[in-house]
């Protein structure tokens, strides 16, 4: 097992297999629960061991932060060992002069420190990094400057290991994202998003350009895209399901299929919000088609597209980025009416209450509740009476809800 | 927060984005925190008023209540208007006060402000000074406001008579707001003004 990537919120382990990568998602938390194997929290800290040794977890210039690291490290791998272990040397050098005085001071602290309990800390100690969370590839740029290239759960990091200077770039700010050969082309905003700039990374091989490209887009979809939320949750519910069912019975297949992938959980967003307005429109779900970027390119944003003004499938066509007159009219009195239908106090509830005697129908039961006159015109509320919506206009804010 | 007043704000808070005022520059709204209790509204003077072409900058705070009471918004930007304090920027608008009511959106406050400034209501003022001023010589506040607008929210031509005036009290070692307070109050009068500074 490969650990791609370590956050202090999510663990993702990456398996590889002849013919599938599953993304198994895993709460922090759980490393230190019951149902977490020894053998399994161990790979982690042997993980974590390896990055900081090979330098690609940066540890923070705080002389404090250095020692605990190398003494819990010293400690796990030779428990109450006076001296530095010779595999550790390398961590020390890039330290202070009264380090050794500093490691010495933290390892009395953990004097009888079982192996496993240093492990575990260490791991908490590391989670704190800014770095921790990221996956790490080696590039160069247009002139032929090392860069190194973090993908972390907030965005992409540039390091120029010459000047040492950082760029952090929010995946807010990223507009398209492309890879061509051994090139990772990245467009981004820059600043407050005033100024675009367009970023352009030569890598060893096209598979470690492919490999950054994808870790780019599937961290992007999994911790900012707003339209997989849910299936990243259900997922995350029946994987945490399967592991707390496995303690008592070994052979549930429950959980057991650890399968993750971006495009078939956006695809399958897409089909709930289409049949929801077929249900709700009644028209035919044959003629909508499903827009899913092609494999290396994913645009976050839909601004350059040009205005069609003809639609292959007009009045059935619910694809977002369509911009043929009467689309837009469509998606806007579609978004109108969906708004009418929800609670003006609130704006996440249908309505179904009915004021008197002012009679106006704007808030749903829970709000209504709280007012003492009408949240429109300001009337006395002498009678609040619950009213029944046509079941279509049900349907309408749902559907709502569903591509929220 | 309560659940509801942050669900309200965000769905406000992309109303105001996507509204149609907001490709005019007539009204912006920005968040100042994450808990969504403190936000930061821009709106542009009416056309067809002294407030034109100038830019007035609003603190709006969000109570736990909201929306069943309404948001406290003041003017960060000075403004010479009846209705709104000259000195701590308050403003007196019903609809922020016993007459709010749980439909209305921060959209539907900052528009309301917009038009307070193209309507003021002199006689249920906030600025006693600047009422008088507005319903006794209309065409002098009409000047003073626009001057204002040019002094403190970027708008248009200040006028050279008022700035030489000002120049004459800040020789005098006055500090410039307060010379232009002064002044504003006492009808330009620069002997008042000098006489109510110095005593």
């Amino acid at each position: 097992m490969q650990v791609t990537n370590l956050n202090s919120s999510k663990l993702i382990c990456e398996t590889k297999h002849q013919n599938s990568n599953a993304l198994r998602v895993i709460s922090f938390s759980m490393l230190i629960s019951f149902s977490f194997s020894m053998d399994d929290r161990r790979q982690f800290f042997l993980h974590a061991r390896l990055e900081l040794l090979e330098g690609r977890l940066r540890i923070p210039a705080e002389c404090d932060t250095l020692a605990r690291v190398i003494a819990l490290l010293a400690q796990a791998e030779q428990p109450d060992d006076d001296d530095v272990p010779s595999s550790l040397l390398g961590l020390c050098a890039s330290g202070p002069v009264h380090l050794a005085q500093k490691i010495a001071a933290e390892k009395i602290k953990i004097k009888g420190m079982k192996q496993s309990a240093a492990e575990y800390w260490l791991l908490k100690e590391v989670s704190n990094f800014d770095t921790f969370g990221q996956e790490v590839f080696g590039a160069r740029n247009r002139v032929g400057a090392s860069k190194v290239v973090g993908v972390g759960p907030q965005g992409v990091s540039v390091l120029d290991v010459e000047s040492g200077q950082m760029t952090n770039i929010l995946y807010t700010a990223i507009q398209r994202a492309s890879s061509m050969r051994r090139s990772l082309h990245l467009v981004h905003l820059e600043g407050a998003g005033e100024s675009v700039t367009r970023l352009e990374l030569k890598l060893d091989s096209s598979q470690a350009a492919t490999g950054l490209y994808r870790c780019i887009t599937e961290k992007h979809a999994f911790y900012s895209c707003e339209t997989v939320r849910t299936a990243v949750t259900s997922q995350f519910i029946r994987d945490l399901k399967g592991t707390i069912v496995s303690i008592f019975n070994e052979d549930t297949s429950l959980g057991k299929k650890y399968v993750f992938d971006i495009r078939r959980t956006c695809r399958e967003v897409y089909d709930n919000a289409r049949r929801a307005l077929y249900q709700s429109e009644g028209t035919s779900s044959s003629s909508m088609e499903v827009d899913v970027p092609p494999e290396d390119d994913i645009t976050v944003d839909n601004s350059s597209s040009v205005a069609s003004e003809q639609c292959s499938s007009p009045g059935s066509c619910y694809n977002n980025s369509c911009n043929s007159k009467s689309c837009k009219e469509s998606r806007d009195q579609l978004a109108g009416i969906m708004d009418a239908m929800l609670c003006c106090i609130c704006m996440d509830s249908n309505i179904d209450v009915a004021f008197f005697p002012c009679r106006h129908a704007i808030s749903c039961v829970g709000c209504a509740s709280r007012c003492e006159r009408c949240p429109l015109c300001r009337a006395d509320i002498a009678e609040a009476t619950p009213i029944y919506l046509p079941t279509q206009l049900q349907g309408a804010v749902t559907m709502r809800t569903q591509l929220e | 927060m309560a659940n509801i007043a942050a669900q309200r704000i965000k769905r406000e808070f992309r109303e105001v984005v996507t509204s149609e005022e907001v490709q005019r520059c007539a009204i912006k709204l920005e968040l100042v925190n994450d808990s969504f209790t403190e936000l930061r509204g821009e709106i542009g003077g009416p056309p067809d008023t002294p407030y034109e072409g100038a830019n007035y900058v609003l603190e709006i705070k969000v109570p736990e209540t909201y929306p069943f009471n309404p948001p406290k918004v003041r003017f960060v930007t000075k403004i010479w208007h009846p209705n709104i304090s000259s000195v701590t920027g308050a403003i007196c608008l019903d609809i922020l006060k016993d007459q709010w009511a749980a439909a209305m959106t921060l959209r539907t406050v900052l528009l309301s402000l917009q038009a307070l400034l193209a309507a003021a209501e002199p006689d249920d003022p906030q600025d006693a000074v600047v009422a008088r001023q507005y319903k006794e010589k209309n065409d002098l506040f009409r000047l003073t406001a626009r001057h204002w607008g040019a002094a403190y929210a970027g708008g248009p031509d200040r006028n050279s008579d008022f700035e030489n005036k000002i120049r004459r009290l800040l020789d005098m070692g006055v500090e410039e707001h307060k010379a232009r307070v002064a002044l504003s109050s006492y009808d330009w009068d620069l002997e008042r003004a000098t006489e109510q500074l110095f005593s």
